[in-house]
């Protein structure tokens, strides 16, 4: 745990947890405040939306360019740790996101529901959207980080933002209130996409790194 | 010379699209440093990111430390953590402070000493104490800086065997003094048990600290030997101008002026310029390695039809 807290801070400078890891959450938690007065349950849209596009861009800055064989990590090929480190970098900085996510989005749902008339319903819909915007995001960055170009990031990103909104909406703006069953399903097949999608990332990290130790044709 | 090797390798091949590095038998010393020499694209790189555990694209059979085989290397900690590398590029994430850098080592490298690490950054002057120091990226750090960067990461590790691509390169005269002076004391600690591979093109700087000479062209060793040994099998040969067609069928690349020519050949070969008026002189380790580069290079293939054309 101690190896994993010393990798992840390793990657993470404190500029970008002072800007990523509290900055932009706060500017997006009072921005969700405010619209939530007007909008109420449907707000949580812009919080996902927002959240996640800061995230695409913490990445870009802690991880540009990481998947690609012309990737700056001689050093790391040199050490036997080396493949070790780079994983727990990859895979902490996944956990964070999704605890990320749920912080935020879950310190909104309590800030909406203060401030209108508290709904419980929307608690298992928020877990359904945090999943399936941090599955999407996951998938999102696995591509990204083939690049170090600042401008695909969004680009590439933006697809999967708006299919992670389209979730939110249909939940959300539609006024349909599914039943319990149907919640319940929603929240298994979120797990499972969130699990399968971290596991994928895992072996993806794992074979790029692989293959930069062979050079492209051999 | 009788010795230990610290690393053998037979018939190490690595395919490019226009290049094979074709390396048939690998010898290094052990508790000796030798120098790594060729013109650019010989291979040199190559052959250490093989030896390295760098590149694992390549076919042939590699023994470290008298025991272990390439496969060790990448199983085993004891094995790889034994072996320390200098690269050229690519090094370190660029957009890392030194902070950052000094806490990647510490987590990568388990025999590595932290403040022998920091004396040697502030003995190489990367900084003087001032915290704010340890701010500065890698990408602001000049390529001098960079290399020190990565000589004071490896030396400051417990390692017996130094791979270095080209660590003179970048270095101002001064500092390939003092790199010469740290590589001398690293292999004399633990009586003849380290030794050090590095590839350089700073031959006249580095010969000080070279024991053992490896030239590669075209992807293939050409010479080897100790240092003693070649000046012994080669030998410079200056005579006069009236004899210099006879001296060009004995001296390849001879060199002429007005006054006389000038050039290298072997030592077993001198009496065959019995007769001539001639002086003899014990060639530098550069004077070798250029006479054998020009030999084995299509840089030196082409000066040689040039002058023949002339």
């Amino acid at each position: 745990m101690i190896q994993t807290i010393k990798t992840y801070n390793l990657f993470h400078s404190i500029w970008d947890k002072l800007i990523f890891g509290f900055a932009v959450p706060v500017v997006i938690i009072l921005f969700h405040a405010l619209v939530s007065l007007e909008l109420a349950e449907m707000t949580i849209t812009f919080t996902v939306v927002y959240t996640m596009y800061s995230e695409v861009m913490r990445d870009y800055f802690i991880f540009n360019g990481i998947y690609s064989r012309d990737s700056h990590h001689l050093i790391l090929r040199s050490s036997y740790n080396g493949k070790k480190l780079f994983l727990r970098g990859i895979m902490s900085e996944h956990m964070r996101s999704l605890i990320h996510l749920f912080a935020v989005v879950m310190i909104c749902t309590v800030i909406t529901s203060i401030l209108n008339k508290p709904d419980l319903y929307y608690i298992p819909v928020n877990v359904i959207i945090t999943l399936t915007a941090y599955a999407l995001y996951t998938i999102s960055i696995n591509i990204v980080r083939y690049f170090d170009n600042f401008t695909l990031y969004p680009f590439i990103a933006t697809p999967f933002i708006i299919l992670a909104i389209l979730c939110a909406i249909a939940l959300t703006f539609t006024g349909i209130k599914l039943g319990t069953p149907l919640l319940i399903l929603f929240i298994v097949l979120a797990v499972v996409l969130s699990i399968l999608v971290t596991a994928l990332s895992y072996l993806h990290a794992k074979r790029c790194y692989e293959n930069s130790f062979y050079d492209k044709g051999n | 010379m009788e010795c230990n090797y610290v690393l053998e390798g037979q018939n190490i091949i690595k395919k490019y699209k226009n290049f094979t590095l074709d390396i048939e038998n690998l010898q290094i010393p052990k508790g000796f440093a030798t120098a790594l020499i060729g013109e650019n694209g010989a291979g040199k790189t190559t052959l250490l990111d093989i030896l390295a555990g760098i590149k694992l694209d390549y076919k042939g059979n590699l023994k470290f430390f008298g025991q272990y085989n390439d496969k060790d290397r990448e199983k085993d900690s004891a094995v790889k953590s034994r072996i320390g590398y200098t690269g050229t590029n690519n090094y370190f994430f660029p957009h890392w402070t030194l902070n950052q850098v000094e806490d990647l080592q510490e987590l990568l490298f388990d025999n590595f000493h932290i403040d022998r690490y920091r004396e040697l950054c502030r003995e190489l002057a990367l900084y003087t104490g001032a915290s704010f120091e340890k701010n500065r990226k890698v990408s602001s750090l000049s390529d001098g800086n960079r290399v020190k960067l990565m000589l004071a990461g490896v030396l400051a590790r417990d390692t017996d065997l130094l791979l270095l691509d080209e660590p003179a390169s970048p270095l101002d005269p001064l500092m390939r003094d003092k790199l010469c002076n740290m590589l001398r004391d690293y292999l004399n600690e633990n009586e003849g048990e380290k030794s050090v591979l590095f590839s350089t093109h700073n031959i006249t700087d580095m010969e000080s600290i070279t024991d053992y000479v490896i030239i590669v062209e075209q992807g293939k060793i050409v010479e080897q030997g100790f240092v003693e040994d070649l000046k012994e099998k080669y030998i410079v040969v200056k005579g006069e101008k009236q004899d210099e067609s006879y001296a060009s069928k004995i001296i390849q690349n001879i060199s002429s002026n007005s006054f006389g020519f000038e050039g290298i050949c072997l030592s077993d070969d001198l009496d065959k310029l019995s007769g001539m008026d001639i002086a003899v002189e014990r060639p530098t380790l550069s004077q070798i390695s250029v006479h054998v580069m020009k030999k084995y290079s299509i840089l030196g293939k082409n000066d040689v039809d040039k002058r023949a054309a002339s």
